[in-house]
């Protein structure tokens, strides 16, 4: 026999939840995601909005000065742009940093063109970087841990060794390693920290011509230029302000790269992953609010019909001397062991979620989750948040009971008119979000059948991507440099077959505004690639070439594809539309219907510093001697880094694409299973608590249709009003512009809205059969 | 023999929301230790509420109940549990046993809520008692197992577990057959001969007519006391 207080508890409460320990189990799991997420949402919330970089010491907020493209990539601005801010009354202390390649050498280690983070010494101060040997911050180079260990082997003599420049006299002292969280900054892995005396010998101008080194390191817009201030500032209003002033340099035309000034709050490098950022969290709060809804709503109905069923027991229990305590504290005992449980998923799914996301998401900190940093108080926090939840969930039911008359000869309750309106609305909720769910799981599906589609192009081309120092390729003879086995001729484009560079197309008033890839791609290219395109290539020479996707976006979006020019933004400008091609995918048959633009080589802008080109499989390009001497003719230490097939580079965006939807639909059908579960369990508890209603209908004959009508009632009224939820809330986001057209009688809202529908019905039926096939006699009699 | 319980002009009164009704008025009447009483009369007469108001379940009278000399209105809710678990035992006609339970666990759990029993004794003390209600063989059986005559022994033993110094019965014999009926009344009436007080609420004359004392209700006071 059971002695011990706490074991009895605990039998107790084991032998309560018979019958309904699967919701406990969907509970525990709900919460411990709720955990999960919501510890997540409060870390990157901290990261995203109040924290400075892992790499900057000081806590105090910063303003960034740079520029930004149409795309949201960010870039430099010009000294003389970032000197201005000391001119401002209310700016206390500004500093910069810039990035550039130095060839520097060493006798000991090979090194090739070092990426250096070139500083200006005050911002070690201004930022409270964490610098070895900070006494002599303004010689000397100091290496980042990762180029120590790829570079340097690890090698713990390097401090005060030198490294040479050809540019430079005197040889250049190593100071020190920095610590690791210098390995990434921004959107960039430097290999060495360098301060800004440097730069002075890297101009195109002679050491002595120290004016013109001057205006050049003063004009370039290389810079990120980063300052404090004596109050918040109005960044918006600052930016506008500054790009209305001319920052150029007397006597120094320096080509602009066409970015917009911009001033940001906070220390921002890399816009486009804080973009990325931004919006997991934005879903990750969403989740959050949805998680809590369902769980809370479900925990509030399982304690509250449990205490209905156990409305009886406690009764008993408290004519025989229970205490109030003695019957909270089984509660208490198997609560506190449920947290426990849940704080142990939650720990376990934040390490699976850190090795998903370091496998499989580029972000720039790493040790965002990690639980030697801030994470474990989130995550304690979170764990408070469930707590509290969790405990409103037993104690308002648990305060119902209080206002029960001891003595009593009525056995059985009923449910409240508060519980049945609670009941409905955590329903419908739960419905809306399997209808969601399905949905976006038939969507998935949908995308998975793209993988079984044929390819539409020659996907047994080769990308060969080269690197060089220097040079322009000329692009009209790119096509005088011909297969030696086939005599096909060679294509080029900017940048690799599966990274474009991406251009928000459109404008507020045109009625439309999209991210559409770009391609800068060379005549023959859709010729080398077997792609279909409407007109003839031969001649194209100006104009965008757009893909089938593009062209059904215009056209829904009433744009005019043959009179209308489609303005690129401020640097392209407008181009006419010449050609429509099939549709490339570029990021894999996932990613088929991307909108996309290509362009020819000539628009662009600033020099390349890659170039891929397309050309035969069975081309062997090291031993192509007209590729060779073309590349060396115009490219200073050519050099290619990658030769593979299309086929190949498809294969790998595939093969990623794959892990997330894989990903995805298990999220998805964990969902629909737990909801499918839930809602089974609520209404087995709803037939436990009316099962003497149901005997009587049993024993006066009522056939199997009244009783399943009588069961479906509430269940087909919540699934009615989740369908107009769920529409009216695409309606809403339709409304509000975060989506662009949904046709709600598609196929795959039918199809969905049948599959809940059945797997409601089956979580009615099923329960139902089982309760018709008890005795009559078990279901009338009070326990 | 010294007196157990008294009550004194004991009022209890309902309302409806619109109109009061008057379920005990003026009820006054006195038990000793080892002293059987019967509560008899037509339904509606008040023997349920007088039995919550003896049971300690009620505290919405009026007048004075004392047992064991204590004022039972001065008690709070702690205390009034407290001389519940310690002094009173009830039976059910429903039995209301724990149904997860098995039957060993049913009888131990008044004493779970003594803290003045030893852990170490629940398991002998619940023999004592199973034995003495001749359930000693059921120990592990859950109540859905047994009769309904063994589940009524079952609520006996549970209500003699903190070996009260009154019993409550509220029709324990209400849904047996009269043979287990009469089985359960003669175990009752035993208790008595041991120096427990029992006071049964009760329809069936038989019961009633086996008790020391009877008390007929009717319309919420004592019509006739023998």
């Amino acid at each position: 026999m059971v002695s011990s207080r706490l074991l009895f508890d605990l039998l107790c409460e084991w032998n309560r939840w018979a019958g309904q320990r699967g919701k406990v189990l969907i509970l525990i799991v709900g919460f411990s995601l709720i955990s999960f997420v919501f510890a997540m949402v409060l870390r990157l919330g901290d990261v995203l909005f109040f924290e400075n970089p892992d790499w900057v010491g000081s806590e105090a907020d910063f303003y960034t000065l740079s520029s930004v493209y149409d795309d949201g990539r960010q870039a430099g601005v010009s000294q003389q742009t970032i000197a201005s801010l000391k001119d401002l009354p209310y700016v206390t202390d500004v500093a910069w940093l810039r990035t550039r390649t130095f060839d520097f050498r060493s006798n000991d280690y090979a090194l090739y063109q070092p990426l250096a983070l070139v500083f200006e010494p005050h911002l070690v101060d201004l930022l409270q970087l964490e610098f070895p040997a900070t006494d002599k911050r303004s010689t000397g180079v100091w290496l980042t841990q990762r180029y120590w260990r790829e570079a340097f082997n690890s090698d713990p003599e390097v401090v005060g060794k030198y490294l040479t420049h050809e540019k430079l006299s005197n040889s250049v002292p190593i100071r020190g390693v920095l610590p690791q969280q210098f390995n990434r900054i921004g959107p960039w892995s430097p290999d060495i920290l360098l301060p800004a005396d440097y730069l002075r010998y890297v101009t195109p101008f002679a050491p002595s011509s120290t004016l013109m080194i001057d205006r050049f390191l003063r004009s370039v817009p290389e810079y990120y230029g980063f300052f404090k201030t004596r109050r918040p500032i109005d960044v918006e209003r600052l930016s506008q302000e500054m790009r209305n002033n001319d920052f150029s340099v007397q006597g120094m035309q320096v080509e602009s790269h066409g970015g917009e000034l911009n001033i940001f709050n906070g220390i921002m490098l890399d816009q486009k992953s804080a973009t990325m950022l931004k919006q997991l969290w934005t879903f990750s709060v969403l989740l959050v609010i949805a998680l809590v809804s369902i769980f809370s709503l479900n925990a509030f109905m399982s304690f509250s019909n449990r205490n209905l069923l156990l409305a009886d027991e406690y009764r008993v229990l408290q004519t025989i001397g229970a205490q109030p305590i003695d019957l909270v504290r089984p509660v208490i005992v198997a609560s506190v062991i449920k947290m426990g449980i849940i704080a142990l998923i939650s720990l376990g799914l934040n390490v699976l979620a850190s090795h998903f996301i370091s496998m499989n998401v580029h972000v720039t900190r790493l040790d965002l989750f990690s639980l030697d940093g801030k994470y474990p108080y989130y995550w304690a926090l979170s764990l408070v948040f469930i707590t509290l939840i969790y405990a409103t969930a037993i104690i308002f039911p648990l305060m119902s009971l209080r206002k029960k008359t001891l003595f009593s000869r009525v056995m059985g309750t009923n449910r409240g008119y508060k519980q049945l309106l609670v009941g409905q609305g955590s329903l419908i909720f739960q419905l809306s979000i399997a209808i969601i769910a399905t949905i976006a799981a038939i969507q998935i599906s949908k995308q998975q059948l793209a993988l079984f589609a044929p390819f539409n192009f020659n996907t047994s081309v080769q990308q060969v991507v080269i690197n060089h120092h220097g040079g322009r390729l000329p692009i009209e003879s790119i096509e005088d440099v011909r297969n030696d086995d086939t005599n096909n001729a060679l294509a080029l484009s900017v940048a690799p077959f599966d990274k474009p560079q991406t251009l928000s197309v459109g404008a507020r008033e045109l009625g439309f505004e999209r991210e559409f890839e770009v391609h800068y791609v060379s005549q023959n290219y859709f010729n080398q690639l077997s792609a279909q395109v409407s007109a003839d290539t031969r001649d194209w020479k100006s104009g965008v070439v757009i893909n089938r996707t593009a062209q059904q976006f215009l056209a829904e979006n009433r744009f005019n594809i043959r009179a209308t020019p489609l303005y690129l933004g401020k640097i392209l400008g407008s181009h006419r539309i010449f050609g429509v091609v099939d549709d490339i995918p570029h990021g894999g048959r996932f990613k088929r219907d991307q909108p996309t633009l290509y362009l020819p080589l000539s628009t662009v802008f600033s020099t390349p510093q890659s170039y891929t080109l397309y050309l035969d499989e069975r081309m062997d390009v090291s031993s192509s001697g007209a590729l060779q001497n073309y590349l060396d003719t115009h490219l200073v230490d050519a050099q290619i880094t990658s030769s593979s097939t299309l086929k190949a580079v498809i294969d790998a965006q595939e093969a990623r694409a794959q892990q997330l939807f894989y990903f995805s639909i298990s999220v998805v059908i964990i969902t629909l299973f737990g909801i499918a579960l839930t809602l089974g369990y609520q209404v087995r508890s709803r037939l436990q608590l009316e099962k003497a209603d149901y005997g009587v209908l049993i024993a006066i004959g009522a056939p199997f249709n009244a009783l399943l009508i009588k069961a479906c009632k509430p269940i087909a009224m919540g699934f009615g009003a989740a369908v107009i939820v769920t529409f009216a809330g695409y309606m809403l986001l339709v409304h509000l512009g975060y989506l662009h057209h949904v046709n709600l009688a598609s196929a795959i809202n039918l199809i969905a809205l049948v599959l809940v529908g059945l797997i409601t019905l089956s979580a009615v039926v099923l329960p139902l059969l089982k309760l018709t096939r008890s005795q009559v006699i078990d279901l009338i009699k009070q326990e | 023999m010294a007196e157990l319980l008294k009550l004194d002009k004991v009022t209890r009164a309902f309302s409806d929301g619109t109109q009061q009704v008057m379920a005990l008025s003026n009820v006054s009447f006195s038990v000793s230790e080892g002293e059987t009483l019967a509560i008899v009369g037509p339904s509606g007469s008040g023997k349920s509420t007088l039995l919550s108001i003896l049971g300690l379940l009620d505290r919405g009278y009026k007048g004075t109940y004392t047992i064991s000399d204590t004022n039972a209105a001065a008690l709070d809710n702690q205390q009034l549990a407290h001389l519940r678990n310690r002094e009173i035992g009830w039976v059910f006609q429903n039995f209301n046993l724990i149904s997860h339970l098995s039957v060993l666990h049913n009888v131990v759990l008044p004493m779970r809520y003594n803290r003045e029993i030893d852990k170490r004794a629940y398991h002998q003390r619940a023999l004592a008692v199973l034995d003495s209600v001749g359930l000693k063989d059921k120990l592990d059986a859950k109540p859905s197992q047994l009769s309904g005559g063994q589940q009524q022994r079952v609520a006996i033993a549970r209500a003699l577990a903190n070996q009260p110094s009154l019993v409550l019965a509220d029709e324990p014999t209400g849904n047996l057959d009269s043979k287990t009926g009469n089985m359960i009344s003669e175990l009752l009436m035993s208790l008595a001969q041991a120096g427990t007080t029992v006071i049964i609420v009760t329809h069936d004359d038989k019961v009633a007519a086996k008790c020391d004392t009877q008390i007929r209700l009717k319309d919420g006071t004592i019509a006739h006391g023998e």
